[in-house]
């Protein structure tokens, strides 16, 4: 059987990328230098595409591949990423890294640990309420946490109140949350002034992407002491992280796990590939949106 | 004159000690005495009014001028010289005078006997003001030391009881005021019978009167009967100043650090603290608590039978925690003591707590954050996975008001919940298992958040971690000694099961070695209350109770007691 040719829209799971290249004729469109010459040349051989919520396939390319027959989307688990931003927010008010460690540490025999900040009750503020901002404001209600949040336009329908600029829903939220896509747009959407405004008594959740965050900044802020403290999913240069974090006991640094978990990576991934097979086997699909 | 406006007399203090004049007095500014002009004979000085004495120097002078004959020259400087002594001594005298005299006695006065005049006045008017003063006090200490207005205490009758033993006769009555009422004690020959009857016997009499405690002690041969009576009416016969309006006294047992309940206490209370005697404790309660109420408890130390036995008039505990394992309940139920807890002042905290330790367990949050720190992300590439929540079934041992906030807060992350705990409710809308074991083989994770008594210490043994299984996981913001705890550590190692978050241990701050090493485990030293919130909360809870008990209204976070 000739090779089936597939295209992946941008890297997204090495595992996933393996199995494709195994079972298909991989096409990595994020590594082709001219993407319509590369489109002149395949064009009638790519029959499925594989993309995920930043990367999908727009009208113009699936109108520019006229073999294409299915488009399969690899999407983290939205659960996994929410349940993140909610732990780094318990992790840090709570200082629950720190708690570990002073146990471990034989302190505790001397004395007990500090009081910390009480989460019930604070108000969240959430940039971008798409699935996943939509997931952490629902976990945050069961904790009677008020939800602000910034969006480009604003939802009707959703209860929560709604704030035309980060700079606003940073001065009126005590957890400013990052959780839109990255866009031209929203790099470095959290900035001096954002930061500033969220202020000494507030906190930053980072499961967006680094580049939303001036780095920076942030580091200034929080050695400075005008930034509260910090959940950090995900930098500027992963895996690299400034090092002057290391020593701050107001933040907590995890290195990309938002959607590390054994089920998002193999379930999904397999997902994708189950689908792929089956079509190709002219059996119906495992999952099947339009 | 006026006596009241001077601080040093007071009525006690006039009638305890000496009447001491110089101490009364306030000396006037000194206007100097004129003094007699000396060509003016010493004779004039002495003008009629004086008394005898006078005349007898006058006499004295008169002899001694008859003997002038004899040598008329010398016993002419002599007499002189004399004169001029006596009028020296005189004039001082009446220097003295006039400055111990306050100023209104002495203005406009110049002449000696003037003087002494206005010092007779002046001794009279002190007398007067302390005969007036001592008969204050006298009325005062009567109306203190007796709750009713009918003068003379009945119970003095009882001196007169017989008494056949030698040497140590009568009934010694005693009757002083204490914290709630009054206090007699009364001290009779062992062979004195009817001694505590006859003085209750009296009370029972006097209706405004309660008794609250009676205790005999034997101090050979002789009893020691210490009766309490408490006030009964608030509408008190004592005029003004009333012991009633004193503020109640609360016993606090605290260990030393732990002192944010002093100061809201002190607003309404007067309080006294078992760690501030050296005095060991049994002394202490024995010598200071008798009249004790209510006792406020804070940390972890035992409140036992022994030391219950010592506060007879024991009736309310206020604890400042959620469980009151250190607190001998049954005996306090014998006693007819009601017993307090934290309620739900701390039950967000310790929810969010628990979700915060499961969550950081799945995740591997405290891991993973060393793991940055070390700079090993960098060296050594991807962290290992974590494991998912949504979709893990949560089985809640114990559903309180702290479960039911953890299911609450649960729910969204679509975890699916069920429990076991004593009571079961049909409004309650998760799945119910009716023991532990089952509870356990049913679900991913377990978490305790229920009370620490007989029935359910080491509630989690080996047969529940191994239904629990090799996934399963276990997190605890109960009491250590819900789990058996060796065992425990064994199955982490070997991987019984899957894992555990603990905030609590059986010998806290003592922490199983075993566990540091191993990195299926969160470690958290017993913190889940520590917000500043929950402190606020629980103050104003213990607050609330001692109101409700002193002026007695329902209690609002009783204990159950059986």
């Amino acid at each position: 059987m000739e090779s089936i040719g597939v295209l992946m829209m941008c890297p997204m799971n090495s595992y996933l990328e393996n199995e494709l290249q195994k079972r298909y004729n991989l096409h990595r469109f994020w590594t082709c230098p001219e993407k319509s010459v590369f489109l002149e040349t395949h064009r009638n051989s790519i029959r499925a595409i594989v993309g995920n919520a930043s990367a999908g396939a727009d009208a113009k390319l699936i109108d520019d591949l006229p073999k294409l027959e299915i488009i399969s989307s690899f999407s983290v688990l939205t659960e996994d990423v929410a349940d993140l931003a909610i732990g780094l927010i318990l992790a840090l008010l709570r200082r629950l890294c720190e708690c570990d460690r002073y146990v471990r540490s034989g302190k505790w025999k001397y004395g007990d640990f500090k009081l910390t900040t009480k989460f019930s009750g604070k108000s969240v503020g959430i940039i971008g309420l798409g699935r996943i901002g939509a997931a952490i404001a629902k976990r945050a209600q069961g904790f009677n946490c008020p939800i602000n949040y910034y969006s480009r336009t604003e939802k009707p329908d959703v209860g929560y109140k709604y704030y035309p600029t980060v700079v606003e829903l940073a001065q009126n939220s005590d957890i400013l949350v990052v959780a839109c896509a990255l866009t031209d747009e929203t790099r470095h959407i959290v900035n001096r002034e954002v930061m500033d405004a969220l202020g000494a008594k507030g906190v930053l959740i980072n499961i967006g992407r680094g580049p939303h965050v001036d780095e920076k900044e942030m580091v200034k802020a929080l050695t400075e002491g005008r930034l509260g403290g910090a959940g950090l999913d995900v930098f500027e240069q992963e895996p690299h992280v400034p090092e002057e974090l290391f020593g701050l006991e107001n933040v907590v640094l995890v290195p990309h796990v938002a959607s590390a978990t054994v089920e998002t990576r193999t379930a999904m991934a397999d997902l994708v590939l189950g689908n792929l097979e089956a079509h190709f086997a002219g059996k119906p699909l495992l999952t099947q949106v339009v | 004159m006026d006596f009241a406006s001077s601080s040093l007399f007071t009525a006690d203090f006039a009638y305890e000690n000496e009447l001491d004049l110089s101490s009364l007095i306030t000396p006037s500014t000194f206007i100097p005495f004129q003094e007699p002009n000396p060509s003016i004979p010493t004779i004039h000085c002495a003008g009629a009014e004086n008394d005898g004495r006078q005349r007898i120097r006058e006499t004295t002078t008169t002899d001694e001028i008859t003997n002038e004959d004899v040598e008329p020259k010398n016993k002419k400087a002599k007499r002189r010289e004399i004169g001029r002594q006596r009028r020296q001594e005189v004039t001082s005298l009446f220097k003295n005078l006039r400055y111990i005299l306050p100023s209104q006695y002495i203005k406009g006065k110049r002449s000696s006997s003037d003087h002494v005049q206005e010092a007779v006045n002046y001794i009279k008017d002190l007398e007067k003001k302390i005969k007036e003063i001592s008969e204050k006090r006298d009325r005062i200490k009567r109306s203190i030391s007796h709750s009713s207005s009918t003068g003379e205490c009945s119970i003095r009758s009882l001196e007169s009881s017989y008494c056949s033993c030698d040497g140590y006769t009568h009934i010694d009555v005693k009757v002083r005021t204490c914290l709630v009422g009054i206090e007699i004690v009364a001290s009779c020959c062992f062979r004195q019978e009817s001694c505590v009857s006859s003085i209750l016997q009296l009370l029972i009499q006097e209706q405004c009167l309660d008794v609250v405690s009676c205790i005999s002690s034997r101090l050979h041969p002789r009893f020691i009967h210490t009766i309490v009576c408490e006030r009964q009416c608030t509408q008190s016969t004592v005029p003004s100043k009333s012991m009633a309006e004193e503020s109640p006294l609360v016993l606090v047992h605290r260990p030393p650090t732990m002192k944010y309940m002093d100061e809201p206490l002190t607003r309404y209370y007067r309080i006294l603290t078992t760690h501030t005697s050296s005095d060991p404790l049994p002394v202490f309660l024995s010598r200071h608590a008798s009249s004790v109420r209510a006792v406020v408890s804070i940390g972890r130390f035992k409140i036992d039978a022994d030391f219950l036995s010592r506060l007879p008039s024991l009736q309310l505990i206020v604890c400042t925690s959620v469980g009151t394992d250190h607190v001998d309940l049954p005996e306090c139920n014998r006693r007819g003591i009601a017993v307090t807890n934290a309620g739900g002042a701390y039950s967000e905290d310790v929810a969010d707590y628990a979700v915060g330790l499961l969550i950081s367990f799945l995740r591997r949050i405290p891991a993973a954050d060393r793991y940055v720190r070390s700079g090993k992300w960098a060296r050594c590439g991807e962290f290992q996975l974590g494991i998912k929540l949504s979709g893990k079934r949560i089985g809640i041992l114990g559903l309180g008001s702290i479960g039911s906030l953890i299911a609450k807060r649960l729910e969204p992350f679509g975890c699916i919940i069920s429990y076991n705990s004593t009571r079961q409710k049909q409004s309650i809308p998760y799945l119910y298992y009716p023991d532990v074991v089952s509870l356990a083989a049913n679900n991913d994770v377990i978490v305790l958040c229920c009370a620490l008594n007989d029935q359910t210490r080491h509630i989690v043994n080996r047969e529940v971690m191994e239904a629990l299984g090799k996934k399963g996981i276990i997190i605890n913001v109960g009491r250590g000694g819900l789990i058996d705890e060796k065992e425990m550590v064994k199955c982490l190692v070997e991987g019984v099961i899957g894992g555990a978050g603990l905030d609590a241990f059986e010998k806290e701050p003592g922490v199983p070695v075993e566990l540091f090493g191993l990195d299926n485990v969160v470690l958290s030293p017993h913190c889940a209350i520590a917000t500043p919130g929950s402190f606020d909360n629980v103050v104003e809870l213990a607050l609330a109770n001692l109101k409700a008990f002193f002026s007695n209204q329902p209690l609002i976070s009783p204990v159950r007691l059986n």
